[in-house]
């Protein structure tokens, strides 16, 4: 084999090791199998929609004239009978109360938008496009709601309950009030029930979901207040792991669009220590998921977790993807000497380690790990097989910190290069 | 009313975590399912050819911090375009084309930007490292050609990567670049050509480039 020839293939390697390393491929399937499973919404939405295609300039018209109404007409509730379909949206600083003959109301939350269609005799469809909704459904048999909300399809037969839907979260709530509905969707068991008072929070973006009973919930609280050690009634049929999360409280479900998610399962666990759980919550998760979503110092979290359960590959790329995410603050500087330390004293890469301390220093120039990293340095170069640039570092480190714990090393190491001068 | 509000069972939604293989190696069936839009077959889809795609781009582009986003592009592209593809037994041919075709679009999208705002090709990609020990001349040589492979003309460094660093074959190399198999003989030999000459401007490449005629190891 040629030199090029075998130039070429040490490329190749090269690359394949570095693809492995990258999570490319983790990454572009979370993001494909989530545009596919929109993509197949849209399709569903299209093909229900088709034959009432000529009704959308209606519609149009319709939102024109609820539009105009609103403004002028105060906040009387729009009675419709609707026989196609059509679109309303609540402005942004009213709800907009939607009544039907059938007795059904439905009350869209200040900037939600729904489209509610086939409202014949038995059955109607309400898509939630965003934000809240309230709904009163009266019980009669055989008449039934489907309500679709993002990737979730609710099915009532005479209920009240509100749901959310925050498609920039994918942000997923039912608040039940009365009565129970059937709720079919992604990381759901199928046709998972929700009923009187229960709350369902599905985060797509987190891969969890929980169910609770708010009434059992504060039944747990004065439980644990009294000192009882008794178990809390959270439900969490696919995740039992679910049940020792910090569920939201029922005033947080009712927060929209500006919603926050309870931190993820993993970060709770590695907060209080437990590595080992946290590292198995991270792969249920999807790697790839977590390392996209996650803030920079809850990856440096996730790095430092791996590295306690010595996944050295996972920490790498925790510490590489915080670099990438926050250049230049001290989470991509602590990054920096991790990655440094770890070369060092776990894959024994004293040039690579060498060179992330060299880093570190360079964007670090006062902290209180300089002192580590100079040392550290030292004996990386020293280990590297670069005895010129490890005396250098000895020399510097002895400037800064003449007492310092790497100071016995660095005068070794200098006394046996006597022809270099202090 | 639609027929299908009639039932009285919901309808299953598609969920995220998805179950395992069902298609096994029919690539006749998985394509019958991809047409039918079975988000199942997708996920077996993007299992069975995933990595040959990431390889393919990463050949191409090197190792490029768009890499996830590029995959995605391409089965993306795949999925939208899969009603086209008649025989089953042609999609790895079908996908890798599309991938060269996102590896080409990418390029050429980044050759825009460098004349519009400064951005080149090197800002994209990251150092490529033999792993240690290793002769640490490797590396320098590993970039140069990196650079060498970045200055190349567009369908000369396409199958230049895809015949001596992927090692396809002829036929597959012409496939994915949809032209005849003349065609790819020709800029194989004009894209050797491109190499050398650009080889020779880096010193740590002259030495290996001294004896080399021919590149392939078949």
């Amino acid at each position: 084999m040629t030199k090029m020839k075998s130039l070429l293939a040490q490329m190749r390697q090269a690359q394949d090791a570095w693809m492995a390393h990258s999570g490319a491929v983790d990454e572009g399937r979370d993001s494909f199998l989530q545009q596919v499973a929109s993509r197949s919404q849209r399709a569903a939405f299209r093909v229900r929609w088709t034959p009432l295609a000529l009704a959308g300039a209606g519609a149009a018209a319709m939102l024109l004239v609820g539009a105009l109404w609103w403004l002028l007409g105060g906040a009387q509730p729009l009675d419709v009978t609707p026989d196609a379909a059509h679109w309303y949206q609540a402005t942004a600083d009213a709800p907009l109360p939607l009544h039907f003959d059938s007795g059904d109301e439905v009350v869209l939350s200040p900037g939600s938008a729904a489209r509610i269609a086939h409202n014949g005799d038995e059955h109607a469809v309400m898509m939630l496009e965003r934000g809240r909704a309230e709904l009163h459904v009266v019980h009669r048999t055989n008449t039934q709601w489907q309500v679709n909300a993002g990737p979730f399809a609710i099915v009532v037969t005479g209920t009240r309950f509100e749901t959310t839907w925050i498609p920039e979260t994918a942000h997923f709530t039912v608040t039940m009030r009365e009565g129970r509905v059937r709720i079919n969707g992604p990381m759901l068991p199928e046709s998972q029930e929700v009923r009187d008072n229960q709350v369902l929070t599905v985060s797509l973006q987190e891969h969890r979901f929980s169910l609770v009973d708010p009434g059992l919930a504060t039944a747990q609280a004065q439980r644990d207040a009294s000192g009882d050690a008794a178990p809390a009634e959270a439900l969490s049929p696919t995740d039992a792991a679910a049940a020792d999360e910090q569920m939201p409280d029922e005033d947080a479900v009712h927060r929209d669009a500006s919603s926050k998610i309870a931190p993820a399962l993993w970060v709770s666990q590695a907060r209080k220590g437990r590595a080992s759980a946290a590292m198995a919550s991270v792969k249920a998760e999807g790697v790839a998921s977590v390392l996209r979503r996650a803030t920079p110092n809850e990856l440096l979290l996730l790095a430092d977790t791996a590295r306690l359960t010595r996944d050295v590959a996972l920490a790498e790329r925790a510490y590489h993807r915080v670099r990438e995410r926050a250049p230049h603050t001290g989470d991509a500087y602590t990054a920096a000497f991790s990655l440094g330390k770890m070369a060092f004293d776990v894959s024994a890469k004293y040039c690579e380690s060498a060179r992330w301390f060299e880093t570190y220093l360079d964007e670090q120039k006062h902290s209180s790990l300089r002192r580590e990293a100079m040392g550290r340095l030292m004996e990386a170069r020293q280990r590297c097989g670069n005895s010129t640039s490890a005396q250098d570092a000895a020399r510097r480190y002895l400037q800064a910190y003449p007492d310092g714990p790497h100071a016995p090393a660095a005068q070794k190491l200098l006394g046996a290069a006597p022809a270099n001068d202090m | 009313m639609h027929s299908s509000m009639r039932t009285s069972q919901p309808r299953t939604l598609t969920p995220i975590v998805l179950p395992g293989d069902r298609f096994g190696d029919d690539d006749a069936a998985l394509l019958r399912a991809l047409k039918a839009g079975d988000i199942h077959a997708a996920s077996r889809f993007y299992e069975r050819y995933a990595n040959h795609i990431a390889r393919v781009l990463t050949r191409i582009l090197g190792p490029d911090r768009e890499l996830a986003d590029l995959i995605n592009d391409t089965f993306c592209a795949a999925y939208a375009s899969v009603h086209r593809l008649k025989d089953s037994a042609k999609m790895k041919a079908w996908i890798t084309k599309i991938a060269v075709h996102v590896a080409r679009s990418c390029i050429r999208k980044r050759q825009r930007r460098r004349v519009l705002w400064f951005r080149y090709e090197s800002d994209y990609s990251e150092p490529l490292h033999v792993p240690e020990p290793a002769d640490p001349d490797v590396n320098d040589a590993l970039s140069a050609v990196q650079a060498v492979l970045t200055k190349m003309s567009l369908e000369n460094r396409i199958v230049f990567s895809l015949r001596f660093i992927e090692q396809l074959d002829l036929s597959a190399v012409a496939e994915a670049c949809g032209v005849s198999l003349a065609t790819v003989k020709r800029r194989i030999q004009r894209a050797e050509g491109e190499f050398a000459a650009l080889a020779r401007k880096h010193d740590c490449l002259v030495e290996r480039m001294a004896r080399t005629e021919k590149w392939e190891s078949r």
